[in-house]
């Protein structure tokens, strides 16, 4: 194993990213320091800080004391279609949340009393929509509160009051059929969001909004305008998208983002000649600018919709190295020097998979890919197209040095299918092609968390779930890792061990994000409850009682006896 | 509870009450006029098989599972439902599920000749028996 950065090093590091660091980005706004980390009773943003550890430095509730964890209150949104797949967000003791149909609602973080709730009226293309009518999160900073809508605005609305302070619309999706679903990431003046488009005939892009007042900073197109990446006119339909939140590096200026699937998902062969750049990368985008600094296509030509656009990409700092730990769908993990996008490592989080021989882990290059594309012919493939991971985040504790993050064993029958682009008179669904959940050859299908060294791969510690989890992990100080199953029971871990030391159920399953946070004093650990989610459509296939677990949204917060 | 609407639709019918109606009772938008009726035999082997082509392109592996198999939409295989509740169901969608599902309204992407194609699929199912 790897020397790590001594505890001097690390104290410096902190040091510097907290303080120094943001003073050295021209044209900082108020409200920086809170988005780093500054204040351990917060969770500002998504991943709670720029480094996306989703950790919580908080100590409170720990170990010793979890198992005398106690309901602190309940607060339901009243809209459970899908679930309730957000993260929430926590800032000077107010907890503000997004459930479906983009109901967000601002809570007294020790109570669970309503502050206020903004309730959008939608356009009812909603209605006509493939992604919805889910939401993953929310971005506070500046005394507002951003979140992009399932029908293409963008809103900021005051935090004191819940009242739209601007809105704009950015996508046409009445003819796009495209959307906002993920969390946006303010960075200084700046509000960052991608939209959903893998799964449709259009071009997905990246949006920077000025927070002041909702006008245009910047986008990126994430289909390259280039004949040899995208041959015929296939880029007109080429999909991508950045459908969830990315990271930042503050000394570097530096946001990552990572993007989607080419449409259509499956090519019959010649549906998009070339790599079909930028889908299926990561990105490093200029945060003052869009302008592209490096990027790492980890799915050339991407064949099975094991797209970039998940979750967290870890900013982490060892032996010297800048380094970008990303998670790809396929279930791979990519290790960067963030600095530049060379390959430092690649590594399967799962153990089941055909796609490639492998993925060389110098230089990322797929070995011996294996493609569905004949027509109409049934083909095996590993992992599923729900991913080795879905869009849930693991969580990276900075104590233990390890990454605790979720992984699925599960294949599926690909059936390609040749399919004409829709348009007119909005986007249709372009998959070009059909599949079927299947159990791995000589087993069951399964899922589990595992505790893993980010660079290297190296298992500390795993647990088995019958069914995948969906569900992301948070970590904290007091040697805690807690996650929910789909079965509607959340755990506490020993973070060292593995040892389950807490669980509670919940009633329904479990797809947003844990988080923790403190208020006068005291700690709390807030687990959004209710199973929803496009991927659990997969499971009943593999295990029909599925289909009955309970729907459900509530947002369940825990703190000691 | 998301059995519901089918299980009314299956009582209406046996009673003899309009499937129409039923629609209307379930506030959905029924469809108008001439849209409402089939453009070809519903046992159509052209209508058929280009329906489940369309069926199967339309990402069923998320949601009604391949060819109709069980998911956390309705299972369709071996149903039998009236072919005017298929077609209102698929023009307009089922927006405010209490089942935690939703299901998209097609009405403004697809036009009505195949929607009626998906129907015609989806009656084909009717009669399939898994093992």
């Amino acid at each position: 194993m790897r020397k790590w950065l001594s505890g001097r090093a690390t104290l410096l590091f902190v040091l510097v990213s907290l303080f120094v660091a943001p003073s050295l980005a021209s044209g900082q706004a108020p409200g920086l320091s809170r988005l780093q980390n500054d204040d351990p009773n917060n969770w500002p943003m998504y991943h709670r800080s720029y480094d996306s550890f989703r950790y919580s430095p908080l100590s409170q509730i720990n170990k010793d004391n979890v198992k005398n964890l106690t309901v602190a209150w309940v607060h339901q949104p009243g809209a459970i279609v899908q679930g309730l797949e957000s993260t929430p967000i926590v800032v000077d003791g107010v907890m503000y949340y997004i459930a479906s149909y983009n109901r967000v609602f601002a809570l007294d973080g020790a109570t669970g009393k309503e502050l206020w709730h903004f309730y959008p009226k939608l356009d009812p293309v909603v209605n006509t929509l493939f992604f919805q009518p889910y939401n993953r999160g929310v971005a506070v900073s500046q005394g507002k509160v951003f979140f992009g809508s399932l029908d293409g605005r963008v809103f900021a609305l005051d935090a004191k009051t819940g009242k739209v302070a601007w809105e704009k619309q950015i996508l046409d999706t009445k003819k796009c059929s495209c959307n906002f679903t993920g969390a946006p990431l303010v960075v200084r003046d700046k509000v960052i969001l991608g939209q959903t488009a893998g799964e449709l005939p259009i071009q997905g892009k990246i949006y920077a909004l000025k927070i002041a007042d909702g006008s245009p900073a910047w986008e990126f197109n994430t289909i390259k305008n280039d004949p040899k990446s995208w041959g015929g006119d296939s880029g007109k339909f080429g999909g991508g998208g950045g459908w969830m939140t990315g990271s930042y590096d503050p000394a570097l200026n530096l946001v990552y983002w990572g993007t989607g699937n080419p449409a259509p998902d499956y090519d019959w062969g010649g549906a998009r000649p070339g790599d079909n750049l930028y889908t299926s990368s990561v990105l490093a985008l200029d945060a003052d600018t869009g302008q592209l600094k490096w990027h790492f296509q980890e799915m050339p030509h991407d064949d099975w919709d094991y797209d970039a656009g998940l979750g967290e990409s870890l900013v982490l700092d060892r032996d010297g190295k800048k380094l970008l730990v990303h998670q790809n769908k396929s279930g791979f993990v990519f290790v960067y020097d963030r600095t530049n996008g060379k390959i430092q490592n690649v590594w399967p989080m799962i153990h089941t998979y055909n796609f490639v021989k492998t993925i060389d882990p110098k230089t990322g290059e797929l070995i011996e890919r294996n493609p569905p594309r004949e027509v109409g012919k049934p083909k095996f493939i590993c992992p599923w197209i729900a991913g080795g991971r879905s869009w849930n985040s693991g969580s990276y504790n900075p104590k233990t040095k390890l990454w605790y993050n979720t992984a699925m064993e599960a294949c599926e029958e690909v059936t390609v299918e040749k399919q004409t682009p829709q348009t007119e008179p909005a986007a249709g669904l372009f998959f070009g092609g059909d599949q079927v959940a299947k159990h791995p050859p000589g087993g069951e299908a399964y899922g589990h968390l595992d505790a893993r060294d980010p660079v290297t791969g190296e298992r500390k510690w795993s647990i088995n779930f019958k069914y995948p989890p969906i569900g992301s992990v948070l970590s904290t100080g007091g040697g805690l890792v807690v996650h929910g199953d789909i079965e509607g029971v959340v755990h506490a871990y020993d973070a060292e061990t593995g040892e389950q030391l807490w669980h509670f159920r919940t009633g329904s399953g479990h797809r947003g994000g844990p988080i923790s946070y403190a208020v006068n004093g005291k700690q709390y650990i807030a687990v959004p409850s209710g199973l929803g989610s496009l991927v659990l459509g997969l499971y009943p296939a593999l295990w029909p009682e599925v289909e009955d677990f309970p729907a459900g949204a509530a947002m369940f917060v825990f703190t000691l006896k | 509870m998301r059995i519901t609407v089918v299980l009314i639709i299956v009582i209406g019918v046996a009673f003899g009450v309009p499937a129409v109606a039923i629609v209307r009772a379930q506030g959905m938008r029924p469809p108008s006029g001439d849209a409402s009726k089939p453009p070809f035999p519903l046992d159509d082997a052209e209508a058929i098989a280009q329906g489940g082509h369309r069926f199967s392109a339309s990402c069923t592996g998320y949601c009604h599972g391949r060819e109709g198999r069980v998911s956390r939409a309705p299972a369709l295989r071996g149903k039998k439902y009236d072919p005017n509740f298929l077609y209102a169901r698929i023009s307009n969608g089922s927006p405010s599920g209490a089942s935690g599902v939703v299901m998209p309204a097609f009405a403004s992407t697809l036009p009505p000749e195949e929607i009626w194609k998906l129907v015609a699929y989806i009656m084909s199912l009717s009669e399939v028996k898994d093992p």
